[in-house]
């Protein structure tokens, strides 16, 4: 009986508390209840794209239209994205890689899946030659360099505009061609030593800065990718575009299915979509890329492939000594930065 | 089970203030609630219906765009240029005019296109975007749509930009036929931002939010607030730290700092509103309410505390004093009383409880009254034993004087006997010093001389310091006449010796007392001794002979306790007793 009636007294101060409490939380709760209801996001096909914005939106936006599949798309740099990769292990991330060049991706071959059995890994959408850009207010068409070794000519100092190799794909790409040019045996570290003279130690953040700054005239000339150049000119930007005679390297633009993708099907239709001749001729039209389809014609103002003097960037052997290649290129840099000091 | 003991003031402490406390934070909780949700309540659909009156606005005004559609598309002008393979019959201003003359009515103008099927011929009120161009070529955005759209006009949201950063961001359009039938071109209207702007000061209800309209995809088309969002993906996600901080999705907005965040899906346009009330009025609401409920509860629980504590102490503390008072009670302490002067029952149970003690006490009163009479009386009765049977004793050595016809013995004996009867009736007092005693010792001794020949010596020894000190009457006296009678008159020796010493001794019985000093007497003599037996006759009650002896024990006994009283011890050369009591001046019992 004692028991009973001390339980008793306990019980009835708590119930009114927890009563009091339930009626001020409920009524909280109901005020945030009205947020957003979640879409099913776990349902969305997820890209992971190095591509400019500018190429993304409108090409996920008329996927979605046309199919209905939701899109969230991750917009990162090259460097960054493979990065992910490398640190990926078993963890989803995305289903899709839209982006990066070929040799890049082939470094992570294992993480991908063939869209069809058989098929390859990677399938290039677009091809990327690399060139040399020159602001024609700045440098006459005689004067401009033709082909790498001038770039590396002394008279060029400070006036080259180069984006940082360890940022930037193309700009990579560029110091593994001048590595292995003239090469015997070992790398040619002296054109190496030459490039950063010529940029004075100091290399761009972004792919971007180069072609802009050219066409701003901070630089007379820039190793970047035909697709800036030309876009630049049909905006009348006062830029030329050279091919270099030893041989344009030509990054493969390529798109890959993630082995652990979760919405696989989806993912096949955006890779046929972006694939298909409707896509690639819109992107050679609005954005002068080069369609690896035979049967979309080549963008406005560039010339044929089969004119230029294609250098096959799979070739390189830099792209597994990636590593080793930075370090030794960051030492230099750091080595010019103390001597200028 | 071991249950802990709560007092009885812990008890009513915590009532008093539970009681005065929880009503507070119920009624403040329900206060605070039921106020936020009306709050939250009337903004929502205030909020909801500026939202609709907005789309109703919007669609109204796409209404009217469709109207200037079929005008275009009736119009015979337009469809004969178009289908005229650049024959130019007619001239393009009179395109113009039409175009110009259908939007007359609007306001802000919108921006009409008006192509043929691969773009050649354009009009366009406003300048005609590239993207259009290439759309119009690869059957993109808005031309895909139109071509899958089986009848009437098709509603398209895109942001474009035109001229002199004028934007729009939905598109309505529909195919232009020949008098055939036959699919010519397209003709675009686009609704300038500028309208959806206006539109939007429906929301005029002073609150600061944020309006966002997106397309079922995810794609932004209107952003109060962050207008660089305008044309970008609500879901997409970067790794360049700048491109994070730019990104400003709705969603992530949502969650912190708004209270109200509304939705709103439009079949019409196919766009989805997302509105924003910002927090500020409800988190300063909220803030007020906080405060207020904080500093309520505060103060009452302050005010709950002294009154608890006041309340709780007035109820428990009599009964403590209560406590304190029983057990004060419990130890002896009967002239104690409680002080409780509390008009209430706990003030009637200490009066009851004193009057009870003053019951108790005249009770006590009483039966120590009576025990007192009751021991005077046996100590009367037992002092009355002594007298007749010494004063026969006496008038026996009288008698035997007068035979013999010792006159000056008689005299002596009867003159002794005289101050004896004089110091037993003048003194009614009980006790007497040492001094009256041994005169009254020395007296009787005269007598018993004479009566045994002078055949014994008495040696008194007592310490001067003694002699005014006060112990009963004839505590010594049947001890030598025990000496004089029992020790030597059975043997008729005539070299009886009686020692009386009186002295003081330090010692103390009663644990815990001061010091006490009592007085020990010993009165030995070297007659005849007494067997054990003899001594444990004398210890136990009524003996048949040495009825002094015993009366001297019990009156000590009677009077100073247990621990006071007669030890005799003897051998065949004697015997010695040792009376011992406590040592007082006045003579009163302890």
């Amino acid at each position: 009986m004692m028991t009973g009636k001390t339980t008793k007294k306990i019980i009835l101060p708590f119930l009114l508390l927890t009563l009091a409490a339930a009626l001020f939380i409920s009524v909280r709760q109901r005020g945030w209840n009205l947020l957003m209801q979640k879409e099913p996001e776990e349902h969305r096909l997820k890209i992971y794209s190095p591509l400019n914005e500018r190429i993304i939106i409108p090409i996920i936006k008329e996927f979605q239209e046309s199919t209905g599949i939701l899109v969230e798309y991750t917009s990162a740099g090259t460097l960054d994205l493979l990065n992910a990769l490398e640190d990926k292990d078993n963890k989803y991330l995305m289903d899709i890689m839209w982006g990066g060049g070929k040799e890049y991706l082939g470094i992570y071959r294992d993480l991908f899946e063939p869209l069809h059995p058989g098929a390859e890994y990677l399938l290039g959408y677009n091809q990327l030659p690399i060139v040399l850009i020159y602001n024609r207010k700045l440098v006459s068409e005689d004067e401009v360099c033709r082909s790498w070794s001038e770039i590396l000519d002394p008279k060029w100092k400070g006036r080259l505009a180069l984006a940082d190799p360890e940022g930037s794909g193309s700009a990579y790409i560029a110091l593994s061609f001048l590595l292995e040019l003239n090469m015997k045996g070992d790398y040619n570290w002296d054109n190496a030593a030459k490039l950063l003279h010529n940029v004075e130690g100091k290399m761009l953040a972004k792919s971007s800065e180069v072609y802009e700054g050219v066409a701003d005239g901070d630089f007379a000339i820039g190793i970047s990718m035909e697709e800036a150049a030309i876009n630049l000119i049909h905006q009348g930007k006062d830029i030329e575009i050279v091919y270099l005679r030893e041989g344009t390297p030509v990054i493969d633009d390529s798109i890959a299915l993630m082995k652990d993708a979760r919405n696989k099907d989806q993912a096949r239709v955006f890779i046929e979509f972006v694939l298909s001749r409707k896509v690639q001729t819109y992107m050679v039209d609005r954005f002068y890329l080069r369609s690896v389809r035979k049967d979309v014609k080549i963008p406005d103002g560039l010339s044929s492939m089969d004119k230029l003097n294609i250098f096959d960037t799979s070739s390189l052997s830099t792209f597994d000594k990636k590593e080793m290649i930075l370090k030794k290129w960051q030492q230099m840099v750091s080595d010019t930065e103390k001597r200028d000091r | 089970m071991s249950r802990v003991r709560i007092s009885v003031f812990q008890r009513l402490f915590a009532s008093f203030i539970l009681c005065s406390i929880l009503p507070l934070i119920i009624i403040s909780g329900l206060m605070y609630g039921f106020s936020l949700n009306f709050l939250n309540k009337t903004l929502h659909d205030q909020t909801m219906n500026s939202i609709n009156t907005f789309h109703e606005r919007l669609i109204s005004r796409i209404s009217a765009y469709e109207i200037m559609i079929i005008k275009i598309q009736n119009s015979q002008k337009i469809s004969d240029y178009l289908s005229s393979d650049h024959g130019l019959q007619i001239d393009s201003n009179e395109i113009y005019e039409i175009m110009y003359e259908v939007m007359v009515a609007e306001e802000i103008k919108p921006v009409i296109h008006i192509t043929n099927l691969d773009g050649s011929i354009i009009f366009s009120s406003d300048i005609f975007p590239e993207s259009y161009k290439l759309g119009l070529m690869d059957k993109w955005g808005v031309f895909r749509e139109i071509d899958n759209m089986t009848q009437g006009p098709v509603i398209y949201s895109q942001e474009m930009e035109g001229s002199r950063d004028r934007r729009s961001i939905i598109v309505v359009g529909d195919r232009i036929f020949d008098e055939t039938g036959e699919h010519i071109g397209y003709v675009l209207v686009e609704m300038p931002r500028k309208v959806v702007f206006e539109k939007a000061r429906v929301f005029n209800s002073g609150l600061s939010m944020h309006m966002v309209i997106l397309d079922e995809n995810g794609y932004t088309l209107f952003d109060t607030v962050n207008s660089e969002m305008e044309g970008k993906f609500q879901q997409a996600m970067y790794m360049d730290y700048e491109k994070i901080r730019n990104h400003k999705p709705v969603k992530e907005l949502s969650g912190n700092n708004t209270f109200l965040h509304l939705e709103h899906r439009d079949s019409t346009l196919n766009t989805v509103t997302i509105v924003n009330v910002s927090s500020n009025i409800f988190q300063a609401f909220k803030q007020i309410l906080t405060l207020i409920v904080i500093i309520g509860s505060v103060f009452s629980l302050f005010a709950s505390v002294v009154l608890a504590i006041l309340q709780a102490r007035s109820i428990s503390h009599p009964i403590r004093e209560l406590i304190s008072v029983m057990s004060e009670v419990e130890k002896g302490a009967l002239e104690i009383r409680t002080d409780i002067r509390n008009r209430d029952e706990i003030g009637d149970l200490g009066k009851y409880f004193n009057q009870m003690l003053d019951r108790l006490n005249i009770y006590m009163e009483q039966v120590l009254e009576k025990q007192k009479q009751l021991r005077t009386t046996e100590i009367k009765l037992l002092q009355a034993q002594i007298k007749p049977h010494f004063i026969y004793n006496t008038l026996d050595v009288i008698k035997w004087s007068v035979k013999l016809g010792r006159n000056e013995e008689t005299i002596s004996v009867v003159t002794n006997l005289a101050r004896l009867l004089r110091f037993s009736i003048d003194s009614v007092e009980e006790f007497l010093t040492i001094r009256s005693n041994i005169e009254f010792i020395n007296s009787y001794l005269a007598i018993q001389r004479i009566k045994y020949n002078n055949s014994f010596e008495v040696i008194t020894d007592i310490d001067n310091e003694l002699m005014d000190f006060r112990i009963p009457r004839l505590i010594l006296q049947p001890f030598i006449e025990n000496s004089i009678i029992h020790g030597f008159g059975k043997t008729n020796k005539t070299d009886g010796i009686i020692t009386i010493t009186g002295r003081f001794r330090d010692c103390c019985f009663q644990e815990g007392e001061k010091n006490c000093r009592t007085i020990e007497f010993r009165i030995s003599d070297n007659g005849i001794g007494m067997t054990e037996q003899e001594i444990g006759e004398l210890s136990s009650e009524r003996p048949e002979n040495h009825i002094g002896i015993y009366n001297v024990d019990k009156r000590i006994k009677m009077y100073f306790g247990n621990d006071y009283g007669v030890s005799i011890s003897s051998k065949s050369s004697g015997t010695e007793v040792v009376i011992r009591m406590p040592a007082s001046m006045e003579g009163e019992l302890l």
